[in-house]
């Protein structure tokens, strides 16, 4: 039977929405749990102007309450979640089921068939380009060589001719030393034999000196002798009162030392006593320290009667004021800064950008579109 | 307080007169504590009898005892100071906090029974106790 009833379809009659239904069901489901967040907000109205030692009982019990509340709707939250997670997890399960072995496929279809064939294209075009620039700078080598083969020769027709006329020049010069080293040969030869001579009356000479020197020599001689006995005698004497004095000197240092023995004993356990007084002193210092450290807590903790504690906790935070200054330990290089400067650095498949501390290379793979 | 700073330690025995809080179960409210040497106190009435170490717990000084076994019987007698001492020696209270936890105690049980001092014989449920203000 036609109708015109446009809502008689699934759905036509404006069911609620699923959310709307589960956030309905949650609120019935823990009616108690809104109740007491209802109890525990309206503190706020009730605050105190001042606070004092009663009311801080009364804050950390209030506290103690806000935590147990908010844990209890963790555990609320975790359980009425865990079915629809388990749902998630299932529909997730589906799609990354199908979609998963489908990427690994595609994967390798890049890695091990299309990558591999379009490196060793690029690497052919590149042999065949490479060879004929190789076949064109040999032609140009070869055409170079010749020209440089017909400079050398005429440079060479050059330099036979200039070293004739040096040979010849050569042969007149040794003819004329030769006539004068001539020359100069029969002029030493005369000198030389006047040297001679004159030499021979020179030794004549020398032989009567030597003879009255040898007998002032010995006369000497018996004179230095007899000096020299009267010398270790006098050497002898000395040594034996060096000898005494000695005894004497080494005597003294041996008193000297032990008195320098005994004050430094005494030194030494001045100086323990000392030592271990600034031990004692430095030991009651750190306790009074600990004391003192330990009741900056302590003065801060109360007790409710219910069981609340309460007391300072004191945790330590940073804040960066000079990065410049920060040592290299806690420092972390930005990949996606670095990532970005060689993508706007790169024209035309060239990437010329340097960082100093960064090795940039090229990685080669297929993209289809 | 660092244990190597002063002498912690507690005599077991004798007790030591005076007032304390303690608690009764783990977890629990702290409940008040007297201990004095003298006559035992039942039902209200002291009690002519020796002189002994005595406690107060929580503002009652006596239980009922009874023996299931035989018809009928039962009867009150002291609490003996055991239940106390030495567990209430590690918070010592002035009288003033003494007085004012019984009250405080006494005023729960008759007119808010979702105070933990009500019922100091379970640990507070923090869900469900009444809100402090």
């Amino acid at each position: 039977m036609e109708t015109d009833n446009d809502r008689a379809v699934i759905g036509g009659n404006n069911p609620p929405d699923p959310i709307e239904i589960l956030r309905a069901q949650l609120q019935e489901n823990h009616a108690d749990l809104l109740k007491r967040s209802t109890s525990l907000l309206g503190m706020l109205d009730r605050l105190p102007a001042s606070m004092d030692d009663e009311w801080e009982r009364k804050m950390s019990d209030a506290i103690k309450a806000c935590n147990a509340f908010t844990k209890e709707c963790e555990a609320m939250r975790l359980d009425g979640a865990r079915p629809y997670r388990a749902l998630i997890a299932a529909i997730d399960g589906f799609f990354h089921g199908l979609a998963t072995p489908v990427d690994r496929l595609k994967t390798k279809l890049n890695a091990d068939y299309l990558t591999p064939y379009k490196l060793e294209r690029e690497a052919r075009e590149r042999r065949e380009r490479e060879a004929e620039a190789r076949l064109k700078r040999e032609r140009e080598a070869e055409a170079r060589r010749i020209a440089e083969e017909e400079a050398r020769l005429v440079r060479e027709a050059k330099e036979r001719e200039a070293a004739a006329a040096r040979e010849a020049d050569r042969l007149k010069r040794e003819r004329a030393e030769a006539a004068e080293r001539r020359a100069r040969e029969e002029l030493e030869a005369r000198e030389k034999a006047e040297a001679d001579r004159q030499a021979a009356i020179r030794r004549e000479e020398e032989v009567a000196n030597n003879k009255r020197k040898a007998a002032a020599a010995a006369k000497e001689r018996e004179r230095i002798e007899a000096a020299e006995k009267v010398r270790k005698a006098a050497a002898l004497e000395e040594a034996k009162a060096a000898r005494e004095k000695e005894r004497a000197d080494k005597a003294e240092a041996e008193r000297l030392a032990e008195e320098t023995k005994r004050e430094r004993r005494e030194q030494e356990r001045a100086a323990a006593e000392a030592r271990d007084a600034a031990v004692a002193a430095e030991r009651e210092k750190n306790k009074a320290d600990r004391a003192e450290r330990a009741n900056a807590a302590e003065l801060s903790r109360s007790r409710s009667d219910l069981g609340a504690v309460s007391s300072l906790r004191t945790v330590y935070d940073f804040e960066v004021e000079q990065p410049s200054l920060v040592p290299r330990q806690y420092l972390t290089v930005d990949r996606s800064a670095i990532g970005q400067a060689i993508k706007a650095a790169t024209h035309d498949g060239k990437c010329d950008l340097t960082i100093e501390g960064v090795r940039i290379f090229p990685m080669r793979d297929a993209v289809t579109r | 307080m660092r244990d190597d700073d002063e002498d912690s330690s507690v005599p077991i025995w004798p007790p030591i007169a005076g007032y304390y809080a303690m608690q009764m179960v783990r977890k629990g409210p702290l409940v008040p504590v007297r201990i004095w040497f003298g006559p035992a106190i039942i039902d209200g009435e002291e009690q002519d009898r020796s002189h002994d170490w005595r406690c107060e717990i929580d503002g009652r000084t006596d239980f009922i005892e009874g023996d299931k076994t035989l018809d009928g019987y039962s009867c009150r007698v002291a609490l003996p100071i055991d239940r106390a001492w030495p567990f209430c020696a590690r918070r010592p209270i002035g009288e003033a906090e003494y007085r004012f936890l019984v009250d405080d105690s006494r005023w729960a049980k008759d007119h808010d029974r979702h105070n933990p001092k009500a019922s100091p014989r379970k640990a507070v449920d923090w869900l469900k106790s009444s809100l402090p203000f």
